[in-house]
Protein backbone atom coordinates (compact mmCIF):
# COMPACT_ATOMS: atom_id res chain seq x y z
CA UNK A 1 0.00 0.00 0.00
CA UNK A 2 1.05 3.81 -1.14
CA UNK A 3 0.89 6.22 1.00
CA UNK A 4 -0.53 8.25 -1.48
CA UNK A 5 -2.91 6.06 -3.30
CA UNK A 6 -6.24 6.12 -0.60
CA UNK A 7 -5.94 9.70 0.19
CA UNK A 8 -7.72 11.63 -1.99
CA UNK A 9 -7.98 15.39 -2.88
CA UNK A 10 -11.57 15.90 -2.16
CA UNK A 11 -10.89 13.79 1.57
CA UNK A 12 -7.77 16.51 1.45
CA UNK A 13 -10.47 19.60 1.62
CA UNK A 14 -12.59 17.80 3.78
CA UNK A 15 -10.13 17.37 6.64
CA UNK A 16 -8.32 20.55 5.99
CA UNK A 17 -5.28 21.62 8.30
CA UNK A 18 -6.08 18.99 10.15
CA UNK A 19 -5.40 16.64 7.60
CA UNK A 20 -1.98 18.21 6.57
CA UNK A 21 -0.78 18.24 9.85
CA UNK A 22 -1.18 14.48 10.84
CA UNK A 23 0.03 13.89 7.06
CA UNK A 24 3.28 16.53 8.35
CA UNK A 25 3.81 14.02 11.60
CA UNK A 26 3.36 11.02 10.24
CA UNK A 27 4.98 11.10 6.75
CA UNK A 28 8.51 9.89 7.54
CA UNK A 29 6.58 6.77 8.60
CA UNK A 30 6.27 4.81 5.17
CA UNK A 31 3.28 2.34 5.12
CA UNK A 32 1.38 3.13 8.19
CA UNK A 33 -1.64 3.89 6.76
CA UNK A 34 -1.34 7.70 6.72
CA UNK A 35 -4.65 8.19 4.93
CA UNK A 36 -6.87 6.40 7.50
CA UNK A 37 -5.57 8.25 9.77
CA UNK A 38 -6.05 11.77 8.63
CA UNK A 39 -9.30 11.12 7.66
CA UNK A 40 -10.64 9.96 10.91
CA UNK A 41 -8.87 13.02 12.71
CA UNK A 42 -11.13 15.59 14.52
CA UNK A 43 -12.72 17.88 11.86
CA UNK A 44 -11.25 21.38 11.98
CA UNK A 45 -13.29 23.98 14.30
CA UNK A 46 -14.26 26.20 11.36
CA UNK A 47 -16.46 23.60 9.82
CA UNK A 48 -18.33 23.18 13.09
CA UNK A 49 -22.12 23.98 12.24
CA UNK A 50 -22.85 27.47 13.18
CA UNK A 51 -26.04 28.34 11.74
CA UNK A 52 -29.28 26.40 12.98
CA UNK A 53 -31.02 25.00 10.73
CA UNK A 54 -35.05 24.55 10.72
CA UNK A 55 -35.30 21.15 11.61
CA UNK A 56 -35.99 18.90 8.17
CA UNK A 57 -39.46 17.34 8.57
CA UNK A 58 -38.44 14.01 8.08
CA UNK A 59 -35.72 13.75 10.70
CA UNK A 60 -38.47 15.80 13.43
CA UNK A 61 -40.28 12.37 12.31
CA UNK A 62 -37.34 10.06 13.07
CA UNK A 63 -36.55 11.36 16.74
CA UNK A 64 -40.77 11.46 17.05
CA UNK A 65 -40.14 7.44 16.17
CA UNK A 66 -37.65 6.84 18.03
CA UNK A 67 -39.50 8.11 21.57
CA UNK A 68 -42.67 6.17 20.30
CA UNK A 69 -44.67 9.28 19.64
CA UNK A 70 -46.99 9.46 16.93
CA UNK A 71 -47.06 12.61 15.16
CA UNK A 72 -48.32 13.07 11.97
CA UNK A 73 -46.57 15.34 9.18
CA UNK A 74 -49.39 18.60 10.35
CA UNK A 75 -48.07 17.92 13.61
CA UNK A 76 -44.48 17.96 13.25
CA UNK A 77 -44.90 20.98 11.48
CA UNK A 78 -46.28 22.91 13.79
CA UNK A 79 -43.92 22.39 16.40
CA UNK A 80 -41.57 23.57 13.85
CA UNK A 81 -42.94 26.70 14.04
CA UNK A 82 -44.12 27.53 17.68
CA UNK A 83 -42.95 30.97 18.96
CA UNK A 84 -42.16 30.41 22.83
CA UNK A 85 -39.12 29.56 24.39
CA UNK A 86 -38.00 25.80 23.92
CA UNK A 87 -38.95 26.39 20.45
CA UNK A 88 -36.94 26.42 16.90
CA UNK A 89 -37.14 30.19 17.36
CA UNK A 90 -36.13 30.31 20.63
CA UNK A 91 -32.83 27.80 20.27
CA UNK A 92 -32.29 30.11 17.35
CA UNK A 93 -32.28 32.95 19.56
CA UNK A 94 -30.35 30.68 22.06
CA UNK A 95 -27.62 29.84 19.11
CA UNK A 96 -27.20 33.65 18.29
CA UNK A 97 -26.37 35.00 22.27
CA UNK A 98 -24.05 31.97 22.45
CA UNK A 99 -22.26 32.63 18.86
CA UNK A 100 -21.53 36.25 19.86
CA UNK A 101 -20.80 36.05 23.62
CA UNK A 102 -17.32 35.40 24.53
CA UNK A 103 -16.52 32.57 26.37
CA UNK A 104 -15.35 33.67 30.28
CA UNK A 105 -11.56 33.84 30.37
CA UNK A 106 -9.73 30.23 31.63
CA UNK A 107 -9.48 30.60 35.54
CA UNK A 108 -5.58 31.44 36.52
CA UNK A 109 -3.93 28.34 37.91
CA UNK A 110 -2.61 28.59 41.18
CA UNK A 111 1.40 28.26 41.68
CA UNK A 112 0.84 25.18 43.52
CA UNK A 113 -1.47 23.54 40.54
CA UNK A 114 1.19 24.86 38.05
CA UNK A 115 3.90 23.22 39.36
CA UNK A 116 2.17 19.94 39.31
CA UNK A 117 1.05 20.25 35.34
CA UNK A 118 4.86 21.24 34.55
CA UNK A 119 6.43 18.32 35.84
CA UNK A 120 3.60 16.35 34.52
CA UNK A 121 4.22 17.87 30.95
CA UNK A 122 7.76 17.31 31.36
CA UNK A 123 7.39 13.79 32.02
CA UNK A 124 5.16 13.42 29.33
CA UNK A 125 8.07 14.78 27.20
CA UNK A 126 10.28 12.53 28.78
CA UNK A 127 8.11 9.10 27.58
CA UNK A 128 7.46 8.57 31.74
CA UNK A 129 4.23 9.66 32.26
CA UNK A 130 1.06 8.35 30.71
CA UNK A 131 -1.48 10.89 28.51
CA UNK B 1 -47.40 10.03 42.32
CA UNK B 2 -48.36 11.85 39.09
CA UNK B 3 -46.06 14.83 38.47
CA UNK B 4 -48.81 16.05 36.59
CA UNK B 5 -48.86 13.41 34.02
CA UNK B 6 -51.06 10.23 33.14
CA UNK B 7 -47.62 8.63 31.86
CA UNK B 8 -46.95 7.99 36.17
CA UNK B 9 -50.22 7.27 37.36
CA UNK B 10 -50.28 4.13 39.56
CA UNK B 11 -46.58 4.91 40.80
CA UNK B 12 -45.76 4.88 44.69
CA UNK B 13 -42.63 5.81 46.06
CA UNK B 14 -40.78 3.88 47.86
CA UNK B 15 -38.86 6.34 49.31
CA UNK B 16 -39.77 10.13 50.96
CA UNK B 17 -37.97 12.87 49.46
CA UNK B 18 -35.74 14.30 51.94
CA UNK B 19 -37.55 17.54 52.83
CA UNK B 20 -40.56 15.81 53.39
CA UNK B 21 -38.73 13.36 55.87
CA UNK B 22 -37.57 17.15 56.97
CA UNK B 23 -40.57 18.36 57.37
CA UNK B 24 -42.05 15.46 59.31
CA UNK B 25 -39.25 15.27 61.35
CA UNK B 26 -39.47 19.21 62.39
CA UNK B 27 -43.51 18.42 63.85
CA UNK B 28 -45.12 19.18 60.22
CA UNK B 29 -48.03 17.66 59.18
CA UNK B 30 -48.51 16.91 55.56
CA UNK B 31 -52.39 17.22 54.47
CA UNK B 32 -52.22 16.61 51.10
CA UNK B 33 -50.39 16.25 47.86
CA UNK B 34 -51.16 19.08 45.18
CA UNK B 35 -51.22 18.99 41.34
CA UNK B 36 -48.53 20.26 39.26
CA UNK B 37 -47.76 21.02 35.55
CA UNK B 38 -47.22 18.02 33.12
CA UNK B 39 -43.44 16.69 34.51
CA UNK B 40 -43.68 20.22 35.53
CA UNK B 41 -42.64 21.95 32.17
CA UNK B 42 -45.09 24.98 32.01
CA UNK B 43 -45.33 28.18 33.82
CA UNK B 44 -49.35 28.04 33.40
CA UNK B 45 -51.59 25.87 34.77
CA UNK B 46 -53.56 24.52 32.03
CA UNK B 47 -51.10 21.25 30.92
CA UNK B 48 -51.64 18.58 34.45
CA UNK B 49 -53.48 16.13 33.46
CA UNK B 50 -55.89 16.16 35.98
CA UNK B 51 -57.31 19.39 34.76
CA UNK B 52 -56.16 23.12 34.64
CA UNK B 53 -56.06 24.64 38.19
CA UNK B 54 -57.85 27.49 38.99
CA UNK B 55 -56.51 31.17 39.91
CA UNK B 56 -58.08 31.55 43.51
CA UNK B 57 -58.88 35.35 41.97
CA UNK B 58 -60.44 34.64 39.27
CA UNK B 59 -60.76 30.82 38.03
CA UNK B 60 -60.88 31.75 34.11
CA UNK B 61 -57.62 32.81 34.83
CA UNK B 62 -54.03 30.15 34.90
CA UNK B 63 -52.98 29.78 38.99
CA UNK B 64 -49.45 30.19 37.02
CA UNK B 65 -46.96 26.93 37.22
CA UNK B 66 -45.41 24.63 37.35
CA UNK B 67 -45.99 24.50 41.29
CA UNK B 68 -49.76 25.44 40.28
CA UNK B 69 -51.50 23.60 43.03
CA UNK B 70 -49.12 24.23 45.75
CA UNK B 71 -49.63 28.22 45.04
CA UNK B 72 -53.50 28.00 44.60
CA UNK B 73 -54.13 25.85 48.07
CA UNK B 74 -51.92 28.21 49.91
CA UNK B 75 -53.39 31.38 48.56
CA UNK B 76 -56.71 29.93 49.09
CA UNK B 77 -56.46 29.46 52.45
CA UNK B 78 -56.30 25.53 52.35
CA UNK B 79 -52.99 24.78 53.75
CA UNK B 80 -50.21 27.10 55.62
CA UNK B 81 -47.17 26.21 53.36
CA UNK B 82 -46.44 24.24 50.57
CA UNK B 83 -43.07 22.69 48.42
CA UNK B 84 -42.84 23.55 44.82
CA UNK B 85 -40.09 23.06 41.90
CA UNK B 86 -38.57 25.73 40.33
CA UNK B 87 -36.46 24.96 37.05
CA UNK B 88 -37.51 28.12 34.94
CA UNK B 89 -39.82 29.97 37.71
CA UNK B 90 -41.84 27.19 38.67
CA UNK B 91 -42.31 28.21 42.63
CA UNK B 92 -42.65 31.89 41.87
CA UNK B 93 -44.56 31.76 38.30
CA UNK B 94 -47.59 30.37 40.62
CA UNK B 95 -46.63 32.28 43.71
CA UNK B 96 -46.95 35.63 41.25
CA UNK B 97 -49.93 34.53 39.34
CA UNK B 98 -52.19 33.76 42.55
CA UNK B 99 -50.67 35.93 45.45
CA UNK B 100 -48.92 34.13 47.67
CA UNK B 101 -44.66 33.98 48.51
CA UNK B 102 -42.48 31.55 46.35
CA UNK B 103 -38.58 31.36 47.56
CA UNK B 104 -36.42 29.84 45.01
CA UNK B 105 -33.37 29.06 47.64
CA UNK B 106 -30.07 29.40 46.46
CA UNK B 107 -28.81 26.50 43.93
CA UNK B 108 -27.85 23.33 46.10
CA UNK B 109 -28.76 25.31 49.58
CA UNK B 110 -32.12 22.66 49.95
CA UNK B 111 -31.44 18.57 48.71
CA UNK B 112 -33.69 18.00 45.76
CA UNK B 113 -32.84 14.21 46.54
CA UNK B 114 -36.53 12.29 45.81
CA UNK B 115 -38.16 15.17 43.85
CA UNK B 116 -38.90 14.71 39.97
CA UNK B 117 -36.04 16.52 38.16
CA UNK B 118 -35.78 18.28 35.01
CA UNK B 119 -32.73 19.24 34.22
CA UNK B 120 -29.46 18.65 37.08
CA UNK B 121 -28.06 22.06 37.16
CA UNK B 122 -31.42 23.86 37.46
CA UNK B 123 -33.26 22.13 39.80
CA UNK B 124 -34.50 23.78 43.13
CA UNK B 125 -36.99 23.05 45.36
CA UNK B 126 -38.18 25.50 48.05
CA UNK B 127 -41.28 26.89 50.06
CA UNK B 128 -44.21 28.67 48.99
CA UNK B 129 -46.33 30.55 51.73
CA UNK B 130 -48.53 33.66 52.61
CA UNK B 131 -45.73 35.30 54.16
CA UNK B 132 -42.07 35.76 53.80
CA UNK B 133 -41.86 34.34 57.43
CA UNK B 134 -43.82 31.23 57.31
CA UNK B 135 -41.33 30.64 54.38
CA UNK B 136 -38.52 31.43 56.34
CA UNK B 137 -39.46 28.99 58.87
CA UNK B 138 -40.40 26.03 56.37
CA UNK B 139 -36.61 26.93 54.92
CA UNK B 140 -35.26 26.46 57.92
CA UNK B 141 -36.74 22.59 58.21
CA UNK B 142 -35.42 21.60 54.72
CA UNK B 143 -32.23 23.28 54.06
CA UNK B 144 -28.71 21.68 54.36
CA UNK B 145 -26.74 19.11 52.99
CA UNK B 146 -28.19 15.98 52.84
CA UNK B 147 -25.01 13.40 51.59
CA UNK B 148 -27.14 12.09 49.04
CA UNK B 149 -27.76 14.97 46.10
CA UNK B 150 -25.03 15.81 43.41
CA UNK B 151 -26.25 19.40 43.32
CA UNK B 152 -25.27 19.65 46.72
CA UNK B 153 -21.65 19.73 45.63
CA UNK B 154 -19.32 22.12 47.58
CA UNK B 155 -19.90 24.00 51.04
CA UNK B 156 -24.00 24.47 51.67
CA UNK B 157 -24.06 28.06 54.02
CA UNK B 158 -27.40 27.36 56.05
CA UNK B 159 -28.56 30.10 58.68
CA UNK B 160 -31.13 30.42 61.09
CA UNK B 161 -33.43 32.03 58.72
CA UNK B 162 -36.53 32.93 61.15
CA UNK B 163 -33.58 34.64 63.39
CA UNK B 164 -33.07 37.01 60.48
CA UNK B 165 -36.30 38.43 60.14
CA UNK B 166 -36.02 41.76 61.88
CA UNK B 167 -39.05 43.40 60.79
CA UNK B 168 -37.65 46.17 58.81
CA UNK B 169 -34.59 46.18 56.20
CA UNK B 170 -32.11 48.65 57.11
CA UNK B 171 -28.68 49.03 56.31
CA UNK B 172 -30.33 46.99 52.77
CA UNK B 173 -29.36 48.50 49.93
CA UNK B 174 -31.34 47.45 46.65
CA UNK B 175 -31.27 47.76 42.97
CA UNK B 176 -33.79 48.07 40.89
CA UNK B 177 -32.83 46.38 37.60
CA UNK B 178 -33.65 48.33 34.49
CA UNK B 179 -33.55 45.43 31.99
CA UNK B 180 -36.26 43.67 34.23
CA UNK B 181 -38.78 45.95 32.92
CA UNK B 182 -40.24 46.88 29.33
CA UNK B 183 -40.11 43.39 27.91
CA UNK B 184 -42.30 43.09 24.72
CA UNK B 185 -45.21 41.05 26.68
CA UNK B 186 -44.50 43.39 29.97
CA UNK B 187 -47.86 44.43 31.26
CA UNK B 188 -47.55 49.15 31.96
CA UNK B 189 -49.76 48.25 35.34
CA UNK B 190 -47.41 45.63 36.31
CA UNK B 191 -44.31 47.80 35.69
CA UNK B 192 -45.66 50.66 37.75
CA UNK B 193 -46.63 48.70 40.31
CA UNK B 194 -42.78 46.77 41.45
CA UNK B 195 -41.28 50.20 40.81
CA UNK B 196 -43.55 51.91 43.56
CA UNK B 197 -43.21 48.74 46.00
CA UNK B 198 -39.19 49.06 45.65
CA UNK B 199 -39.64 52.57 46.27
CA UNK B 200 -42.02 52.00 49.02
CA UNK B 201 -39.14 50.00 50.82
CA UNK B 202 -37.17 52.72 51.85
CA UNK B 203 -40.02 53.41 54.61
CA UNK B 204 -38.79 50.28 55.54
CA UNK B 205 -35.14 51.22 55.79
CA UNK B 206 -33.91 50.08 52.63
CA UNK B 207 -31.56 52.22 50.45
CA UNK B 208 -33.38 51.81 46.84
CA UNK B 209 -31.33 52.91 43.54
CA UNK B 210 -31.31 51.86 39.81
CA UNK B 211 -29.03 49.01 38.58
CA UNK B 212 -28.28 48.25 35.15
CA UNK B 213 -27.53 44.44 34.08
CA UNK B 214 -27.66 44.28 30.02
CA UNK B 215 -27.00 40.46 30.34
CA UNK B 216 -30.40 39.82 32.12
CA UNK B 217 -31.77 40.21 28.59
CA UNK B 218 -30.27 37.44 27.21
CA UNK B 219 -30.55 35.46 30.40
CA UNK B 220 -33.44 33.86 28.97
CA UNK B 221 -31.75 32.48 25.86
CA UNK B 222 -29.44 31.03 27.72
CA UNK B 223 -31.43 28.92 29.84
CA UNK B 224 -33.68 28.09 26.66
CA UNK B 225 -30.16 26.23 25.34
CA UNK B 226 -29.87 24.56 28.69
CA UNK B 227 -33.30 23.41 29.32
CA UNK B 228 -34.36 22.33 26.02
CA UNK B 229 -31.11 19.77 25.37
CA UNK B 230 -30.64 19.53 29.42
CA UNK B 231 -34.33 18.43 29.91
CA UNK B 232 -34.47 16.00 27.16
CA UNK B 233 -31.20 14.06 28.28
CA UNK B 234 -32.05 14.05 31.84
CA UNK B 235 -36.01 14.17 32.06
CA UNK B 236 -36.85 12.10 28.89
CA UNK B 237 -33.80 9.86 27.45
CA UNK B 238 -32.14 9.54 30.88
CA UNK B 239 -35.54 8.54 32.31
CA UNK B 240 -35.59 11.47 35.02
CA UNK B 241 -31.85 9.94 36.54
CA UNK B 242 -29.61 9.96 34.20
CA UNK B 243 -26.06 8.49 34.28
CA UNK B 244 -22.67 9.82 36.09
CA UNK B 245 -23.70 11.27 39.20
CA UNK B 246 -23.02 10.15 42.91
CA UNK B 247 -26.46 9.91 45.33
CA UNK B 248 -29.71 8.66 45.54
CA UNK B 249 -30.95 7.23 42.70
CA UNK B 250 -34.93 6.13 43.03
CA UNK B 251 -34.82 2.92 41.13
CA UNK B 252 -38.68 2.38 41.94
CA UNK B 253 -39.07 5.31 39.86
CA UNK B 254 -36.81 4.74 36.85
CA UNK B 255 -38.56 1.51 36.69
CA UNK B 256 -41.68 2.82 36.37
CA UNK B 257 -41.04 5.80 34.18
CA UNK B 258 -38.28 4.03 32.10
CA UNK B 259 -41.48 1.80 30.85
CA UNK B 260 -44.39 4.16 31.17
CA UNK B 261 -43.21 7.13 29.56
CA UNK B 262 -42.40 4.77 26.35
CA UNK B 263 -45.59 3.26 26.56
CA UNK B 264 -47.77 6.24 26.74
CA UNK B 265 -45.28 8.45 25.07
CA UNK B 266 -48.20 10.19 23.11
CA UNK B 267 -49.73 11.26 26.30
CA UNK B 268 -46.92 13.49 27.22
CA UNK B 269 -48.08 17.27 26.73
CA UNK B 270 -47.16 19.26 23.94
CA UNK B 271 -44.59 21.13 25.61
CA UNK B 272 -42.79 18.33 26.48
CA UNK B 273 -43.24 16.48 22.93
CA UNK B 274 -41.72 19.97 22.40
CA UNK B 275 -38.80 19.49 24.09
CA UNK B 276 -37.92 16.34 23.13
CA UNK B 277 -38.31 17.42 19.26
CA UNK B 278 -36.36 20.30 19.33
CA UNK B 279 -33.67 18.66 22.13
CA UNK B 280 -32.82 15.61 20.22
CA UNK B 281 -32.66 17.68 17.43
CA UNK B 282 -29.62 19.77 18.82
CA UNK B 283 -28.26 16.30 20.00
CA UNK B 284 -27.80 14.69 17.35
CA UNK B 285 -27.16 17.82 14.45
CA UNK B 286 -24.58 20.05 16.77
CA UNK B 287 -23.43 17.47 19.30
CA UNK B 288 -24.00 19.51 22.41
CA UNK B 289 -22.52 22.40 21.43
CA UNK B 290 -25.20 25.11 22.13
CA UNK B 291 -25.64 23.33 25.95
CA UNK B 292 -22.32 23.08 26.48
CA UNK B 293 -21.77 27.25 25.26
CA UNK B 294 -24.73 27.92 27.32
CA UNK B 295 -23.31 26.44 30.48
CA UNK B 296 -19.89 28.64 29.78
CA UNK B 297 -22.18 31.83 29.67
CA UNK B 298 -23.78 30.92 32.61
CA UNK B 299 -20.67 31.70 34.38
CA UNK B 300 -20.66 35.12 32.45
CA UNK B 301 -24.23 35.64 33.57
CA UNK B 302 -23.80 34.86 36.85
CA UNK B 303 -20.83 37.16 37.32
CA UNK B 304 -22.54 39.89 35.68
CA UNK B 305 -25.45 39.60 38.79
CA UNK B 306 -22.56 39.27 41.04
CA UNK B 307 -20.76 42.53 39.64
CA UNK B 308 -24.21 44.54 40.78
CA UNK B 309 -24.69 42.80 43.95
CA UNK B 310 -21.46 43.90 44.78
CA UNK B 311 -22.73 47.72 45.10
CA UNK B 312 -26.06 46.45 46.31
CA UNK B 313 -27.52 43.60 48.53
CA UNK B 314 -30.69 42.82 46.64
CA UNK B 315 -31.85 43.07 42.91
CA UNK B 316 -35.16 43.86 42.06
CA UNK B 317 -37.58 43.56 39.61
CA UNK B 318 -40.97 42.21 38.22
CA UNK B 319 -40.98 38.65 38.76
CA UNK B 320 -43.41 38.13 35.71
CA UNK B 321 -43.95 40.86 33.21
CA UNK B 322 -48.00 39.80 33.00
CA UNK B 323 -50.54 38.99 35.62
CA UNK B 324 -52.53 35.25 35.20
CA UNK B 325 -53.30 35.05 32.02
CA UNK B 326 -56.92 33.44 30.98
CA UNK B 327 -56.94 29.60 30.72
CA UNK B 328 -56.48 28.37 27.34
CA UNK B 329 -59.48 26.60 26.13
CA UNK B 330 -59.64 22.79 25.96
CA UNK B 331 -59.04 22.94 22.54
CA UNK B 332 -57.45 25.97 22.22
CA UNK B 333 -54.36 25.30 19.17
CA UNK B 334 -51.37 23.91 19.88
CA UNK B 335 -49.78 27.91 19.75
CA UNK B 336 -52.09 29.02 22.14
CA UNK B 337 -51.16 26.43 24.38
CA UNK B 338 -47.65 26.75 24.09
CA UNK B 339 -47.29 30.45 24.42
CA UNK B 340 -49.60 30.02 27.62
CA UNK B 341 -47.04 27.78 29.23
CA UNK B 342 -43.61 29.48 28.22
CA UNK B 343 -43.97 32.94 27.90
CA UNK B 344 -43.76 34.64 30.90
CA UNK B 345 -40.37 33.10 31.89
CA UNK B 346 -38.23 36.13 30.84
CA UNK B 347 -37.37 37.46 34.72
CA UNK B 348 -37.45 34.43 36.33
CA UNK B 349 -35.45 31.43 34.35
CA UNK B 350 -32.55 33.53 34.44
CA UNK B 351 -31.65 33.35 38.23
CA UNK B 352 -32.59 28.87 37.87
CA UNK B 353 -29.27 29.69 35.78
CA UNK B 354 -27.00 31.49 37.93
CA UNK B 355 -28.59 29.90 41.07
CA UNK B 356 -28.88 33.51 42.73
CA UNK B 357 -31.87 33.18 45.63
CA UNK B 358 -34.77 34.83 44.57
CA UNK B 359 -38.40 35.29 46.51
CA UNK B 360 -41.48 36.60 44.65
CA UNK B 361 -43.95 38.56 46.87
CA UNK B 362 -46.85 40.42 45.98
CA UNK B 363 -46.48 44.16 45.52
CA UNK B 364 -50.47 44.85 45.47
CA UNK B 365 -53.12 43.99 43.30
CA UNK B 366 -54.59 45.56 39.80
CA UNK B 367 -56.99 44.73 38.13
CA UNK B 368 -58.49 42.38 40.76
CA UNK B 369 -54.99 40.09 40.66
CA UNK B 370 -52.02 40.00 42.26
CA UNK B 371 -48.70 41.13 40.86
CA UNK B 372 -45.20 40.24 42.26
CA UNK B 373 -42.07 41.38 43.05
CA UNK B 374 -38.90 40.00 42.77
CA UNK B 375 -35.66 40.50 45.07
CA UNK B 376 -32.70 38.08 44.33
CA UNK B 377 -29.58 37.90 46.08
CA UNK B 378 -26.00 36.57 46.56
CA UNK B 379 -25.33 33.35 46.63
CA UNK B 380 -26.45 31.38 50.53
CA UNK B 381 -27.71 34.74 51.47
CA UNK B 382 -31.38 33.84 51.65
CA UNK B 383 -31.60 35.29 54.67
CA UNK B 384 -31.29 38.54 53.50
CA UNK B 385 -34.05 38.15 50.28
CA UNK B 386 -36.85 37.07 53.27
CA UNK B 387 -36.00 39.63 55.14
CA UNK B 388 -36.44 42.43 52.97
CA UNK B 389 -39.52 40.06 51.24
CA UNK B 390 -40.74 40.00 55.06
CA UNK B 391 -40.20 43.89 55.90
CA UNK B 392 -42.18 44.68 52.76
CA UNK B 393 -45.36 42.93 53.82
CA UNK B 394 -45.28 44.25 57.10
CA UNK B 395 -45.29 47.78 55.65
CA UNK B 396 -48.55 46.83 53.29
Amino acid sequence: MTRQSSYSRRQFFRVGAAGVAATVVTAPRRGRGVAHAAVQGPPPLNTAPRVLRKPPLDELGRIAKSYDLDLSTEDLASFRTLPAPGSVRGADAARQVCSQRGLPPARVREPAQRVVLEVLDQGRALGTTGG
Amino acid sequence: MMNGSAVLEGYVPDVDATIVTRILDAGGEIVGKAVCEHLCFSGGSHTSDTGPVLNPHDPKRSAGGSSSGSAALVAAGECDMAIGGDQGGSIRIPSSYSGAVGHKPTYGLVPYTGVFPIELTLDHTGPIARTAADCAALLEAIAGPDGLDPRQSGAVRTEPYTKKLTGDARGVRIGIVKEGFGWPNSEPDVDKMVRDAGARLTRAGAAVTEVSVPLHRDGIHIWNAIAVEGATMLMVAGNSMGTNWKGHYTTSLLDFYGRSRRARANDLSETVKLVILLGQYMQDNYHGRYYAKAQNLARVLRAAYDEALGSVDLLLMPTLPLKATLLPAPNASREEYVARALEMITNTAPFDVTGHPAVTVPAGMSAGLPVGMMLIGRHWEDATVLRAADAFQKLT
